[in-house]
């Protein structure tokens, strides 16, 4: 693949001897495979919360997809990898959900989409073949990573993984204080924060003595606390 | 009028009374019987004279006056202080109006006796008070209208004993608002509430200025509307005595002892068409002594966070002296920490000092309210939940720990003790900190003064609406046209525009306005005649689970393995436990052990470092009734008069503000700089409670950070605020320019402004989100079956602002900052105050008495116009300068940084020991999840 320049905003690093970018889209690039990593779309979530009789609006789908759309034009990429919980629940399984997902598959027509099953694609069953993923189990060797959706350490691969949807706190003088999403980096996992709209973001159950890089602002910031231990 | 204060609702000297003694009064001689009434009243009235002279009791006059207007059919408001009878005097009018109506001996069928249908609603603000309340209505019940039943139905209530009052209602029903809606809920409602007679709401005071009040009023709106249309020829033809009113047969009533607008709160609680609804205004003439334990030296340097505890010694002599007391406090945590420490100080205390607050098991909280009554009890460390309630004769005094930030609630809570014949009521004072002892001598000039806080009704708040309309979906459905004119007849909705209305329709039948935003949504749908109704079950089950207006965290209840029930805490807290951390509750010591379903399993621990669980909420702002008195205490001492002891103990505080700053005044507001490691601070004191300061504060913030933009961090408590600046400013030159007062609209949105770089407003939506139905309280003990539906009231913000921004939801949570959290209206007068007060500004050196409570508030708001990026770039780059430490933000570091700072440039004199000693209390409590989570990860 040929070096394209880093994104602004984004944080490159090197896992397991790649060069990877974590991105501000909360997605993390692999420009030696042109490959993306997103984890927990949730697509239909909000689908799910109406079909359940709680009032939310439209729209975050589209927005989703948007979102995926645009990291895959401007970075070419020619494989995504999705690390579990794509679909948010069986009553995502419906044409008001899976038509715009289908339309946004042809738009991409060319590119090879994996998904790693994770609990939510569990419960609400896989997506339909039309839709022309790759679906897979946890952990999928990929080169030197492994594509999980639990985080979990997978020996002789450097893990990449999603589900928890993590979050830091950033502190400032003058009690300034932040919660965002993060990256976090502990040894031999990356845990991916969340992708998809509506999903939130949680500060607990995250591996001691983790690095967090802070996704906000157009940036992602490298956790200045040094090495995790 | 000796012999007045004993009369007491319900208590009897006789041996074979339940509860609390009977209210008459002794030395007042025989009345002779009232004119005006009707006839069935007058049978009524000649039973209860009868029944009273058996017991040889005399009533009031204002008792007297009470049967009257209900065997007149009128409702009213009975305003009385606490212990003078009031519940004798609605309920045997009530028995006597009401036995020749319904019959006082049931109806005959088969072989057994039937129950009169439920007549008579007790509507009670605290579950804890139904039992008692209902053993007081039982008596003379029994002995007037023996063919009637009575229960009570609270969420205490077991569903078998729900079950059986779901075969028939009986004729009396003691309940909460909450439970009132569930039953307004059920198919049936119209059929089992239709007969209610007569509504009492009790302690009106407790509900009227809050949305429990809202669904109170809405309540009753529906309760008239059954009763006119289902019952209201039957019944007149049977009653025969209606002189008259209004066209409902439907009487409510309401017992309050603190009130300070009556014909409002009349008005709020009979609806817009008040008919002809009276005030009785009762006794009023109970003694009331207030006191105020007086350390031996007060500090110059008061820091509002060690929870009075060197008070300790006093306090124990205080309920040494005393044959049994209560002991309240403003918070759980506080009453958690003070049950301890006396504990610790009086060893030989255990088993007759208790502890009371609202996360206790209610088994617990059971055995403390019987052994108060039974006089078992010494003491007992209590908050809010006791402010109500039965009567426990054998208390003889009260003791409040720091403010009790309004004189009602101070009113309220002395009421609590000296129920017995010829005793006053006394509450004594326990200042937590230095300031505080202005406080209570403010506190009692007020009480003398008479000025007690008035309280208003929320106006429209959508989400308590938007229940309501589930609610009577589910409870028989409704037309729209008919249910509007319904609610209008509310004084919280009186003014309900038709705009609104109609949203919350659309918001409950589709979501919103648009068909297309919410696809397949749907909660409310009209059937084929018009009705509106909840087609879908499951949406049923969980409407029912979730109907209230009472917002709390998500809780997790408390266990020991072997399966004892302690309480429950605040899920965030557990959170930030892990199994082997200790912490203190419910009186005890105790180990977690691990966290099952939402229940916490624990174990005692032997010793050592212990967390104390943080509640949130239930930090009352200091009301401005409280504040102009202390002002004015204050501007006493400035004039060299310190009449009062307290305020004689407070004089070095006093004296060292005036020689390093200035003391305020009515006509003088005190503003002070500083600059410190922190950065640039300003401190100002306008005195016009927490609730004004933070709006003030934002917006003395927004304007400061114009012409660029800037980032303030915000400190407040009920005597002033604190900015601090990360960057300079130069705070004397500019503050003139940041006090004017705008015009209204003007005013409007700067603050609105200056709030949407806060997060207020997304706070404020929790109980909004809550309420309308968006997220669901989560209970104790209870599974989580909803798991596909856990999102955050922050997500649901997110969503509307993005997807439906012209959700009204939205809205009112804007509205409701403007109006309840900030006032406004008083942000306005504390401005124009300020306006006509000369400025004086003082450059400090080093935290005056007045700036170091706040230096040390934690309470902290930020305000900032930069962009999010330029922020989390300056704090990681601090983070950068500190990697590998430790530096950055806990919980206690403004107060140990604050603490730095006094103590390297200042001498012993200052106190310094103490407020160290005071720091060593306070955080031993939180250390040890704080250095963990320090190492860790940043989070709060």
């Amino acid at each position: 693949m040929t070096a394209v320049a880093p994104p602004p905003g984004a944080l490159a690093m090197t896992l397991a001897g790649q060069g990877v970018w974590l991105l501000p889209e909360r997605a993390l690039w692999w420009p030696a495979a042109g490959t993306i990593f997103v984890a927990d779309v949730h697509l239909g979530k909000a689908a799910s919360f109406r079909a359940l009789g709680q009032p939310v609006p439209s729209g975050t789908t589209r927005d989703n997809l948007d979102r995926l759309s645009a990291l895959i034009d401007d970075l070419q990429a020619a494989r995504l990898v999705v690390l579990g919980d794509f679909l948010h629940s069986a009553a995502a399984q419906q044409a008001q959900v899976l038509d715009p997902v289908h339309r946004w598959r042809d738009r991409h027509a060319a590119l090879e989409a994996l998904l790693v099953r994770g609990n939510h694609d569990s419960r609400a069953g896989d997506p339909p073949p039309s839709l022309r993923l790759d679906i897979v189990d946890e952990p999928h060797r990929l080169g030197p990573f492994a594509a999980c959706h639990h985080p979990r350490r997978v020996d002789g691969a450097y893990a990449l993984a999603g589900h928890l949807h993590p979050a830091t706190t950033l502190h400032g003088r003058a009690h300034e204080r932040h919660r965002l999403p993060c990256f976090c980096e502990s040894d031999g996992l990356m845990i991916l924060p969340a992708f998809g709209a509506f999903t939130g973001a949680s500060l607990s159950g995250l591996p001691d003595g983790a690095r967090c890089h802070a996704v906000g602002g157009g940036m992602v910031w490298s956790d200045p606390r040094g090495r995790a231990s | 009028m000796n012999g007045v204060s004993d009369g007491d609702e319900g208590v009897g000297r006789h041996g074979h009374w339940p509860s609390p003694p009977p209210a008459p009064a002794s030395g007042r001689g025989g009345q002779g019987e009232t004119e005006g009434v009707g006839d069935g009243g007058g049978v009524g009235l000649a039973a209860i004279d009868a029944w009273l002279t058996e017991k040889g009791w005399t009533p009031f006059p204002f008792q007297r006056r009470v049967w009257d207007e209900i065997a007149r059919g009128r409702g009213g408001l009975l305003h009385s202080s606490t212990g003078s009878g009031k519940t004798l005097a609605v309920w045997l009018g009530a028995l006597a109006a009401l036995r020749g109506e319904v019959g006082a001996q049931g109806r005959p069928h088969g072989g057994r006796t039937i129950a009169p249908p439920l007549t008579v609603l007790w509507i009670t603000p605290m579950r804890a008070l139904a039992a008692d309340t209902l053993r007081a209505l039982e008596a003379p019940m029994a002995a007037l209208c023996p063919g009637w039943t009575a229960a009570l139905r609270s969420g205490d209530t077991t569903s078998a004993q729900r079950t059986a009052q779901d075969r028939r209602l009986p004729t009396v029903l003691v309940t909460t608002p909450e439970s009132l809606s569930l039953l307004l809920s059920r198919a049936d409602a119209q059929e089992q509430l239709g007969q209610v007679r007569l509504v009492v709401v009790d302690e009106w005071h407790e509900l009227m200025g809050n949305k429990r009040g809202v669904q109170t009023q809405l309540a009753l709106a529906r309760l008239r509307r059954f009763a006119s249309s289902c019952s209201l020829s039957r019944l007149r033809e049977r009653a025969g005595v209606r002189a008259g009113g209004r066209g409902s047969p439907l009487m409510t009533w309401g017992l309050s002892a603190t009130l300070g607008n009556l014909d409002e709160a009349l008005r709020t609680l009979q609806g817009v068409d008040a008919g002809d609804a009276v005030v009785v205004q009762g006794e009023t003439d109970k003694t009331l002594l207030i006191d105020t334990l007086l350390p031996e030296a007060a500090e110059r340097f008061a820091w509002a966070g060690h929870m009075g505890l060197r008070m300790l010694p006093q306090v124990v002599e205080a309920i040494e002296a005393s044959a049994s007391c209560l002991v309240f406090t403003n918070m759980r945590s506080q009453a958690e920490r003070w049950y301890r420490a006396l504990l610790e100080a009086r060893p030989d205390w255990a088993g007759v000092l208790a502890l009371h607050h609202g996360s206790l098991d209610r088994e617990v909280r059971e055995w403390v309210e019987l052994g108060l009554k039974e006089g078992r009890v010494k003491a007992a460390v209590c908050t809010s939940s006791l402010d109500l309630g039965v009567d426990f004769l054998p208390v003889d005094r009260v003791l409040q720990i720091g403010s009790a930030k309004g004189v009602a609630r101070l009113v309220q809570r002395a009421g609590r003790s000296g129920h017995a014949p010829g005793r006053p009521s006394r509450i004594t004072l326990v200042p937590t900190h230095s300031l505080e002892l202005v406080e209570a001598a403010a506190a009692r000039e007020a009480v003398h003064a008479g000025q007690i806080e008035a309280r208003h009704s929320p106006r429209e708040p959508l989400d308590v609406l938007v229940q309501h309309l589930v609610t009577v979906a589910l409870g028989g459905g409704f037309r729209p046209d008919e249910l509007l004119a319904e609610v209008r007849g509310t004084v919280a909705y009186e003014d309900l525009g038709l705009e609104n209305w109609q949203w919350c329709l659309d918001f409950v039948r589709q979501g919103g306005p648009s068909l297309s935003a919410y696809p397949d949504y749907h909660r409310v749908v009209p059937d084929d005649d018009g009705i509106w109704r909840v087609p879908d079950a499951r949406l049923a089950r969980r409407h029912r689970v979730n109907i209230g207006t009472i917002v709390s965290d998500a809780s997790i209840s408390v266990q020991y393995l072997g399966g004892g029930k302690l309480g429950s805490v605040e899920e965030s807290f557990i959170a930030r436990l892990r199994p082997g951390d200790a912490f203190m509750f419910s009186g005890r010591l105790l180990e977690l052990v691990r966290v099952e379903q939402m229940t916490a399993l624990v174990r005692r621990a032997t010793a050592g470092r212990a967390a104390l669980p943080r509640w949130n909420g239930g930090r009352m702002p200091l009301s401005s009734t409280l504040a102009d008195a202390v002002l004015r205490e204050f501007a006493a001492a400035d004039a060299g008069r310190f009449d009062s002891p307290e305020m004689a103990c407070v004089k070095p505080l006093i004296d060292v503000q005036r020689r390093w700053s200035g003391v305020p005044a009515p006509d003088v507001l005190v503003a002070e700089t500083l600059k410190s490691r922190e950065g640039w601070h300003l401190f100002l004191h306008p005195f016009a409670g927490r609730q004004v300061h933070l709006g003030l504060a934002g917006l003395i913030a927004w304007r400061a950070a114009q012409p660029e933009t800037g980032t303030f961090s915000i400190a407040l408590n009920d005597y002033g605020i604190e900015l601090l600046s990360a960057k300079p400013i130069d705070w004397a030159q500019r503050l003139p320019g940041l006090l004017t007062l705008p015009p209204e609209e003007v005013l409007l949105r700067e603050v609105l402004a200056s709030l949407n770089a806060t997060e207020l407003a997304r706070r404020r939506f929790r109980e909004i989100a809550r309420i309308a139905g968006l997220i669901f309280q989560s209970h104790p003990g209870e599974r989580r079956s909803n798991r596909q539906l856990q999102a955050s009231a922050t997500l649901f913000f997110e969503v509307f602002q993005q997807h439906d921004p012209g959700n009204r939801l939205l809205a009112q949570a804007e509205r409701e900052l403007l109006t309840q959290e900030l006032d406004v209206r008083q942000l306005a007068a504390a401005l124009a105050r300020m306006g006509r007060q000369r400025l004086v500004v003082h450059a400090l050196k080093k935290p005056s008495p007045l700036a170091f409570p706040l230096m040390v508030e934690r309470f902290r708001e930020k305000l900032s116009n930069e962009s999010l990026g330029d922020r989390i770039a300056r704090m990681v780059s601090a983070l950068e300068r500190s990697a590998g430490g430790e530096a950055v933000g806990t919980a206690h570091e403004p107060a140990e940084r604050a603490l730095a700072v006094f103590a390297k440039k200042d001498s012993p004199q200052f106190a310094a020991e103490a407020v160290q000693e005071s720091l060593a209390l306070e955080t031993r409590g939180e250390a040890p999840a704080r250095r963990r989570e320090a190492g860790r990860r940043r989070r709060r």
